[in-house]
């Protein structure tokens, strides 16, 4: 079993970005995968993400700019030869996850890819049923979480 | 402070996306106010479905082909290059859209100094040009 922990990202008018990371360390998933791929020279596909992320803010995490597998989304679809996953709650919240380099057309088709597909899907199951049970709950506006911010998966 | 934060930003990767979202916001907004799905867009187009969801993740790289063939089909502007020859490309556009409101000037003037006008404001701008040469 594992436990996942929800934190603040950022927040701004039109988003509330929350990541995830692991009971174990120290790090979320999201600088972990940022600083990870940055020394490893696709500084070019982080800025791409960089901005992907910033427009999203700017405009809301609207369905269409996300590709779609399975309970997960995932972003930018074009462009970058990174991808990063994220569960989109709705326009205004999301949560953010780490990713990988993609390596064909599916999440499957990449080691890293997969596992962060996999990660967001078990993720999204759990906190769907912490939403049901009010474990965790929206605040009034939707862009803030409370109550037990972390998930456990096996 | 984020590790995203800490990244020193690139001017022109920052306006590529933003470029790309903004086209594939006027495309979606189009779609929307004609009342046309994704899937019935592809049908007219004879396109997958999943062709026209790539163009409106905002991550596109559309090329100029692609984006005049969407305008004759739409019947709208996507995209529009500010050039001395504003006038002519301007009165079919016009024409389709007599109600168009006049002009917020100063939104409009701002992108003069831009060789790409923000395709949500061509119509304001083009018919307010028009309004202040007559």
């Amino acid at each position: 079993m594992k436990r996942i922990h929800f934190q603040k990202y950022s927040k701004n008018r039109k988003l509330s970005i929350y990541t995830v990371r692991f009971a174990e360390n120290t790090e979320n998933e999201t600088d972990s995968f940022l600083k990870k791929y940055w020394q490893a020279g696709f500084k070019e596909d982080i800025l791409i993400i960089k901005n992907w992320i910033r427009n999203l803010e700017d405009r809301g995490a609207k369905e269409h700019y996300f590709r779609h597998e399975r309970r997960a989304n995932a972003g930018p679809a074009h462009f970058s030869k990174l991808r990063i996953y994220c569960i989109r709650c709705h326009d205004n919240l999301i949560i953010l996850d780490g990713g990988g380099e993609k390596r064909g057309q599916t999440a499957q088709d990449g080691q890293e890819t997969n596992a962060a597909m996999e990660l967001m899907n078990a993720v999204d199951e759990a906190f769907v049923e912490k939403i049901k049970d009010r474990d965790i709950i929206y605040s009034f506006d939707g862009m803030d979480l409370f109550g037990e911010l972390f998930v456990d998966i096996s | 402070m984020t590790r995203l934060d800490s990244i020193t930003d690139d001017k022109s990767i920052g306006r590529f996306v933003d470029k790309s979202f903004d086209i594939s916001d006027r495309i979606f907004e189009i779609l929307t106010r004609k009342g046309l799905s994704q899937r019935q867009f592809a049908d007219i187009l004879g396109k997958n479905e999943s062709e026209v969801s790539k163009w409106l993740s905002g991550t596109h790289n559309f090329t100029i082909k692609t984006i005049t063939h969407l305008e004759v089909i739409l019947e709208e502007v996507i995209m529009a290059v500010i050039s001395d020859n504003l006038d002519n490309i301007s009165f079919e556009y016009i024409d389709k859209n007599p109600t168009a409101e006049l002009v917020d000037c100063e939104n409009c003037l701002d992108n003069l100094n831009v060789p790409y006008l923000k395709t949500e404001r061509v119509n304001k701008f083009v018919e307010y040009s028009l309004s202040e040469s007559l």
